[in-house]
């Protein structure tokens, strides 16, 4: 019972952490517009570089971090590891929004399309439903450890996903262009922008942290509700 | 001699709208949880007082 007494504070923590992080996009909008050069080639839309990345990144780092909390579940049993999956997948599928809708308005000026049915857009496409899926799972099933258990196997099956999204441009013919920092060699990409998309990432990195602290927090809160409703009937 | 870079500042512009929408309106939806947990906390204990 003391555990839940904590969740007020965490929740507070998780919303300031996550305020911190909607203020930091100010500096990376500052830092993109008037710091980085414009691309010859692409113009100004290239700049959308620096939201469709990092939120990728959130995206598919809390959509991993479901399936590996979710295979300790299935170990250790452990309620707070089910608690940090189901809130790393709302933010996870809160990421991917940003992630699918920045990338067709990215593709439409540079491949002339909204959408192309190529191997790593589907497979990004099929990660959202399925994490969607994983919520309304979690949503209709009433008993906590059904629940846990159920949804922490979708998790896992979510995690062997990603390293398919992440390789697809280099194991299937697709439009997307392969990945320009995390790859073998050194980074291609002229030092300011490089900075600027680091920063991006640091910033989506605190809002991942902020949102999923807050999403937590409000778990842990709305559990003892149901504790303390149940102690009154008896 | 080089090219000019395509005018193509709108799609820019809806990337950089969209973003904060998504982000921002996923921060209120934890705040007004949070706001709706206490006020029926506060709302149970009221009768009981």
């Amino acid at each position: 019972m003391e555990q839940y007494g904590n969740a007020d504070r965490i929740i507070r923590r998780g919303l300031r952490l996550s305020a911190v992080g909607l203020l930091g996009l100010l500096l990376v909008y500052v830092l993109a517009l008037k710091y980085t050069p414009v691309e010859v080639r692409q113009g100004v839309a290239q700049k959308i570089f620096y939201l469709h990345v990092p939120a990728a990144w959130s995206a598919l780092l809390a959509f991993s971090l479901v399936g590996l909390t979710g295979a300790l579940y299935l170990w250790l049993q452990d309620p707070r590891l089910d608690r940090f999956a189901a809130a790393s997948a709302e933010v996870g599928v809160t990421f991917s929004a940003v992630m699918l809708t920045t990338g067709p308005i990215w593709a439409k000026p540079i491949w002339g399309t909204w959408w192309t049915w190529d191997a790593r857009l589907t497979l990004t496409l099929f990660l959202f439903f399925l994490f969607v899926g994983y919520l309304a799972l979690r949503a209709a099933l009433h008993d906590p450890a059904e629940r846990a258990r159920f949804s922490a196997v979708v998790g896992i099956l979510g995690l062997l996903l990603v390293p398919f999204i992440h390789l697809s441009v280099y194991l299937f013919r697709t439009l997307h262009p392969q990945p320009i920092v995390l790859k073998p060699s050194a980074p291609s990409l002229p030092p300011e922008m490089l900075r600027t998309l680091l920063v991006s990432t640091l910033v989506f990195t605190l809002l991942y942290i902020g949102f999923v602290t807050a999403r937590y927090g409000l778990a842990l809160a709305a559990e003892r509700r149901e504790l303390e409703e149940g102690s009154d009937v008896r | 001699m080089f090219a000019e870079p395509p005018q193509n500042g709108g799609y820019m512009l809806a990337a950089y709208i969209v973003t904060p929408v998504i982000l921002g309106g996923y921060w209120v939806r934890l705040w007004r949880r949070n706001a709706n947990l206490k006020r029926r906390e506060r709302e149970e204990q009221l009768p009981k007082r």
